[in-house]
């Protein structure tokens, strides 16, 4: 841990073993938003590029890099309470949960969803005249 | 930590009593700053936690539509400036920063940064908002907007046109009835899609507006000089700073 966390602990009493809360040194913000920014700016890039599928991946994996180093720097969850960063966490989980159910829902109805198309001749129709399709 | 018999103990006004002096800050139902501290804090993960969930239903929309139809989120993101959507988004990471150092000078007492962080921070959301607000003018301008309201010009893409050999002077011309109708099977879903950007932009929208609040209130009580007490401060604090950025 740091100098200024120390000196702060001792400042308000140092009663506790690692102090009331951790201090970010002022550095470690640039840097983060630094990082941020960088990643903002790869985001922008890479959506130039017109790599089709990868698009979204690419955004999806930035994004997430960019929401951790917010949670974990920018939100003291790197040196909170385990408690903290498990409730954190779980909420992740249940996030995943609920869109993986949903789209393994909606994978199941594809094949009735396509049946149905096929059945409507002006559905099929609209389908065929549209642009690439 | 405490044993069981120690909580509920009056703790305010027996100074003598355990060798530290008592922090007026201190409500009586903790026992030690750091518990009042932890509690505060979880309190907050506790409430992002449950904004993560929220939001999650709208990205759930998100995802269902944009996978059933790719097209259309090909053919709608056009009308977005991604230009003020960058930038927007560099004002929202400035501000997470100064919001972050500005839980800093509370921890360490400095007022006169704090005044300014939380000054720079409310700058860049009413920054945002008037970002935001060019962009959903030319929207409603444009007609883009969700369900039935939307009302857009029917807009051929180079892809439509090359498809449908219509010629370059497109602009102002009503396109012949068979291009014109497979115009609108293309473009009838855009509206659906109007109907998620502005109900997941709106939403965040609502976010900062409640963001400026917060951070006014804090801002008057450290322009007055009044409690900057770290255990109140950082918790409150830390969790604007997760509203300003998301």
């Amino acid at each position: 841990m740091t100098t200024t966390q120390d000196a702060h602990a001792a400042a308000h009493g140092g009663h506790d073993d690692h102090g009331l809360f951790h201090v970010s040194p002022w550095q470690t913000l640039v840097a983060v938003w630094l990082a941020l920014s960088i990643l903002t700016g790869l985001t922008v890039w890479a959506s130039e590029l017109g790599l089709g599928e990868l698009d979204l991946l690419i955004a999806m994996v930035i994004a997430i890099i960019k929401s951790m180093l917010v949670a974990l720097f920018f939100m003291h969850l790197i040196y909170d309470r385990a408690l903290n960063r498990l409730v954190f966490f779980a909420s992740l989980f249940f996030v995943v949960f609920f869109l993986g159910i949903t789209m393994l829902d909606l994978s199941s109805y594809k094949p009735d969803v396509d049946s149905y198309r096929k059945d409507v001749p002006q559905y099929e129709d609209a389908m065929q005249r549209r642009p690439g399709g | 930590m405490t044993t069981i018999g120690d909580v509920g103990q009056p703790h305010d006004g027996h100074g003598g009593e355990h060798g530290h002096a008592h922090d007026p800050h201190l409500a009586h139902h903790f026992d030690t700053p750091q518990q009042q501290y932890d509690s505060a804090k979880m309190g907050m993960w506790t409430f992002l936690v449950t904004e993560i969930l929220f939001f999650s239903g709208l990205f759930c929309a998100y995802t269902v539509y944009r996978h059933t139809h790719p097209e259309i989120f090909l053919g709608a993101s056009k009308f977005l400036d991604k230009t003020l959507g960058a930038v927007n988004t560099m004002v929202l990471l400035f501000s997470s920063m100064t919001m972050a150092w500005a839980v800093r000078c509370a921890q360490l007492e400095q007022r006169r940064g704090l005044i300014i962080n939380l000054a720079l921070t409310i700058v860049c959301a009413f920054g945002f908002m008037g970002i935001k607000y060019v962009e959903y003018s030319h929207k409603f301008h444009d007609g883009l907007l969700p369900g039935s309201h939307y009302s857009a010009a029917l807009h051929a893409s180079e892809e439509f046109k090359a498809a449908h050999h219509i010629d370059e002077h497109f602009h102002g011309h009503v396109p012949a009835e068979v291009e014109r109708e497979a115009l609108e099977l293309e473009q009838v879903n855009y509206r659906t899609f109007f109907s998620v950007y502005f109900g997941m932009t709106g939403l965040h929208g609502i976010h900062v507006l409640a963001g400026i609040g917060v951070l006014t209130w804090l801002l008057v009580r450290a322009l007055r000089g009044r409690s900057t007490g770290t255990t109140s401060w950082s918790s409150t604090t830390s969790g604007s700073t997760g509203t300003s950025s998301t």
